[in-house]
């Protein structure tokens, strides 16, 4: 620069001032104490499911159409997400808080198309140091299938002994094809067996295997479920005209059992009795007239909503508030005799009651009764230490452990909710405490910490991934901004007609289009997980938020001024205000 | 249209912006979208104070900060000036504040539109004079307080777009700082235009709207949501076209964040969503208007 033009450039300033220096010279990050936090926090859908499914992070995959890294999200927590996303009572959707906004997201609908469309592999979640251990798992419901797919990904040596001639449990045996085609049971249990989990079918444990098994296995998990048959304690019950409800779908002939029949009486309002009644309805086709009779009110049944609605497209007749005192005929079976009932429920054990109820009795034609009020579980082969003979189950601890320290448990042949979900969580329960213990720490500190929320489920990832989501805050409605979302219905997936349905076992519910499952996942709010948006970078008026990297912020504390824009506009509650020092 | 990797902040942080301020988010998120080859002029607004306080600039841009009535051929001049040295590769943006546009700028901002000059007016619209202390401007909205309309303005707000619009301009659009996306892409649309094009942001404004310093975010989604502020371009004065359908949230939404609006009946209210509708009717039936004509 010529001394001319320096000259030139300091006249002109005497006349019009420039400004040179840079304002961030001006901390005016002092001006407040407070400053945000990035911290995803769960989502209500997610304390909820028992098996702790990243429902947001996995809808937000979705929503981009990349199921592949959904279901690998998904496989983080759940073996069995094609059977969840059919059969799951989705305690999820009635927590979602879009259920505040208009309707639920299809949570359930959107597991089954991630399972159905998506292709990963399960992560391996141990390192090389870890130790292994050896596990004997016996019965290969959920349950067991749990626990050996959790172990198997922390690199131990896992063998299923199951009785029956193929695995599944009351999935394959059970639950009807209609609701669980066999091929995703096949898929989903073939994903689990690849981890090198050993498989010996046919093999009955008693007693005295039992005692073999606990010379070569570190430890052993009891997954046997509950098969015997509740019974309803009348004399009368006896006769062949009388069924009861898993021993009916698990036999092989079960079709003898309906042929001819004119009036079918099924007792029970649970998942089990439906799953009776409905199946009755396509072995006997349309003339027969099925009847479902429950203590509990109708609409109170304790079955999945969807399950009986299906029921009743099918023609079943739903009767609530009767129970049954006599079974009337004498070489066969002519009527039943119900009395009016309500029941009522402890508050303190939780248990129900039945009390009599105001009104007639009902008499009801019958050529076939199926009774489904609920099984129990063969405790006879295990040590007595560890049964608890007031409910005929098995005792486990938060941590999964039976009083002998060596056995674990889960499923229906443990106290908690019979449902597939509840059995996967004590499964994974179950392996994660081996897990610790095999490695010298101490469940009891970690288990809780791995807890979601208030609820009971746990998470894998979050073990893995520690302290990335704060797993103890539930996100609430009132703290999400929903300003930028509309209201919309949701997806849901076809149905085959019921007429068809009346002899068919191919599956009823047709699920989600792949088009219409991201048009489904675009509805979930995301609560507490931060998808990207960006913002709370793009509105903070003080350029106080970096962005640096997919979906990492980082808040310059030396010009944030607290005006808290930014945690009130994310429209997922993923900031925090919070006083800094 | 806009790409990440092609953009980066050109306002920086220490800026003397109230906390929250919707006139520093609405700046940073335009020369964002225009990029590093901006000349910028500002005239005395809030605007101005957040660009600089001599000797410190808060802009990774020139900008010449001229006089109150005089953003529009300023720009006009710079963008001559350039044009002559043949430098076409560089914007010309004016930035002015509601006072600056709607009332004191209006004329020398008429007469550049008349010469459909080549640059981009952005108006920021607080709808008051803030910077002096909330006084009422021809922008700020019936029954609105202000120091001074006290008991709420009795006259409408002045329809800045259809003024534009009736120039024949280019390309005239509204956008909000609710819809970052949005606003970026206008903002790009009118730096690929030939000739004047105009802006419309809603910039809301903690302390004169009497309003807490985090809703002025939530203050600009409700006032398109409501269809307070909805968001559309007019192409030549004559194609209008919605870029955003709004909900048609009730107005009261909107109002009562709002401590300017505080002293509103139920009645005021009411009557405030009955001239909302009808604007948004006037504003539909452009729309539909020549959708028809394009249709022919
Ligand atoms: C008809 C029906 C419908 C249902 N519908 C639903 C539903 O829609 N949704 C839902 O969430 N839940 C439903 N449930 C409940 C759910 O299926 C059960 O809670 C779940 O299967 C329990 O899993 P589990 O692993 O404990 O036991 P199970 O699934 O019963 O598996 C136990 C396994 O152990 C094997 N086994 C038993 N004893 C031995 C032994 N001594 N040696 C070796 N192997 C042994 C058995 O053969 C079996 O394979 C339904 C249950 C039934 C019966
Ligand atoms: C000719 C002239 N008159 C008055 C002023 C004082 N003044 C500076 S800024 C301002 C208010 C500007 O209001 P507006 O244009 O709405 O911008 P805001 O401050 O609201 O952003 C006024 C009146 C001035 N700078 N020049
Ligand atoms: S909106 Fe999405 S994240 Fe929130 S509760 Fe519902 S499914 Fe879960
Ligand atoms: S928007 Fe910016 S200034 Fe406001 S609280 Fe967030 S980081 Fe701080
Ligand atoms: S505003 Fe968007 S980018 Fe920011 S934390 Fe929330 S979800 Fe993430
Ligand atoms: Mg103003």
């Amino acid at each position: 620069m010529t001394t001319q033009e320096n000259l030139r450039a300091a006249d002109y300033e005497t006349i019009i001032p420039v400004s040179r220096a840079n304002t961030k010279v001006f901390k005016t990050g002092q001006w407040s104490q407070k400053k945000p936090t990035h911290h995803p926090k769960l989502s209500p859908c997610r304390e909820a499911c028992p098996v702790g499914n990243n429902i947001p992070g996995a809808l937000a995959h979705v929503s981009k159409g990349d199921y592949n890294a959904a279901l690998a999200l998904i496989l983080q927590e759940n073996p069995l997400p094609g059977i969840c996303g059919r059969v799951c009572y989705h305690p999820c959707q009635t927590s979602c808080n879009r259920n505040q906004f208009d309707e639920t997201v299809e949570i359930r609908s959107l597991e089954r198309a991630i399972a159905d469309y998506g292709c990963a592999t399960p992560q391996i979640c141990s390192s090389p140091t870890d130790n292994k251990t050896t596990i004997a798992v016996i019965g290969s419901g959920p349950a067991g299938l749990s626990a050996a797919y959790f172990l198997a990904l922390f690199g131990h040596r896992v063998t299923i002994f199951e009785s029956r001639a193929e695995p599944g449990g009351v999935l394959r045996y059970g639950i009807p094809e209609y609701r669980l085609p066999g091929e995703v049971l096949n898929r989903e249990i073939g994903r689990i067996l690849a981890l090198g989990i050993d498989l010996e079918k046919g093999v009955r444990i008693d007693s005295e295997r039992l005692d073999d098994l606990q010379d070569r296995f570190e430890y052993i998990f009891l997954g046997t479920g509950a098969w015997l048959p509740q019974k309803t304690g009348l004399s009368s019950e006896n006769r062949e005209t009388i069924q009861y409800g898993l021993d009916f779908l698990s036999h092989e002939k079960k079709e003898i059992f309906c042929q001819g029949k004119k009036n079918i009486v099924v007792i029970g309002g649970g998942d089990v009795a439906v799953d009776v009644a409905r199946t009755a309805r396509r072995l006997c086709g349309p003339g027969t007239v099925i009847t479902m009779i429950a203590p509990e009110k109708e609409g109170d049944f304790p079955a999945i909503p969807e399950g009986l609605a299906e029921a009743e497209d099918e023609r079943i007749r739903i009767i609530g508030e009767y129970q049954p005192i006599e079974f009337i005929g004498n070489s066969h079976l002519e009527k039943v005799r119900f009395v009016r009932t309500k029941v009522e429920k402890d508050r303190v054990t939780g248990r129900y009651t039945l009390l009599p109820g105001d009104g007639n009795d009902l008499l009801v034609d019958a050529d076939l009764v199926l009774i489904a009020i609920g099984q129990l579980p063969d405790t006879g082969l295990f040590l007595p230490e560890i049964v608890d003979k007031d409910f005929s189950k098995v005792f486990v601890n938060d941590l999964g452990m039976t009083p002998s320290s060596r056995f674990y448990a889960g499923g229906d042949l443990t106290r908690k909710r019979p449902a597939v979900a509840d059995a996967i969580l004590s499964g994974k329960r179950a392996a994660l405490s081996i897990h610790l213990k095999a490695n010298g720490y101490d469940p009891e500190i970690i288990i809780p910490a791995l807890t979601l929320g208030q609820g009971s489920s746990l998470s894998i990832s979050a073990y893995i991934e520690a302290g990335l989501i704060d797993l103890k805050k539930v996100v609430q409605f009132a703290e999400l901004n929903t300003l930028l979302y509309r209201k919309t219905g949701a997806e849901h997936g076809t149905k085959s007609p019921p007429e068809t349905r009346r002899t068919d076992f191919s599956e009823v519910n047709g699920g989600l289009e792949r088009k219409a499952a991201i048009d489904e996942a675009k509805r979930c709010f995301y609560c507490g997980s931060c998808i990207g948006c960006d913002l709370c970078f793009l509105l903070c008026p003080d350029i106080s938020i970096a962005k640096e990297g997919d979906r990492i912020y980082r808040v310059d504390k030396d010009y944030c001024k607290g005006c808290s824009i930014c945690a009130t506009v994310c429209p997922r509650h993923v900031i925090e205000m919070e006083e800094s020092q | 249209m806009y790409k990440e990797n092609t953009v980066e902040d050109l306002m920086r942080s220490g800026h003397f912006a109230c906390p929250g301020c919707g006139v520093a988010i609405a700046m940073r998120l335009v020369l964002r979208a225009l990029g590093r080859k901006t000349i910028a002029v500002i005239i005395p607004s809030c605007a101005s104070i957040i660009a600089a306080t001599h000797p410190h600039s808060a802009l990774e841009i020139p900008a010449f900060h001229g006089t109150f009535e005089t953003a529009a051929p300023t720009a006009a001049g710079i963008s001559y000036a350039l044009k002559i040295r043949g430098k076409s590769d560089i914007t010309v943006v004016a930035i002015a504040g509601d006072g600056g546009t709607f009332d004191i700028g209006l004329q020398s901002l008429s007469g550049t539109a008349d010469r459909n000059e080549h640059y981009i007016y952005v108006c920021l619209d607080n709808e008051a004079y803030m910077n002096t202390g909330i006084q009422a401007s021809s922008a700020t909205p019936r029954r609105a307080w202000t120091i001074t309309t006290p008991a709420g303005r009795s006259a409408r707000k002045k329809n800045i777009m259809e003024i534009m619009a009736a120039h024949r301009i280019p390309y005239a659009a509204t956008a909000s700082i609710g819809y970052p996306q949005d606003l970026m892409d206008k903002v790009q649309k009118a730096k690929g235009i030939e000739g004047t094009k105009f802006l419309h942001i809603l910039t809301p404004c903690a302390t004169g709207w009497r309003m807490a310093e985090n809703l002025t975010v939530n203050a600009a989604i409700l006032s398109v949501e409501t269809r307070i502020f909805p968001l559309y371009e007019v192409f030549d004065g004559k194609k209008y076209g919605i870029t955003y359908e709004p909900q048609g949230l009730p107005v009261e939404e909107y109002l009562k964040i709002q401590g300017r609006y505080r002293h509103l009946d139920a009645g005021q209210i009411e009557r405030m969503q009955t001239e909302t509708d009808e604007e948004w009717e006037s504003l539909y039936r452009h729309v539909t208007d020549c959708q028809r004509k394009g249709a022919l």
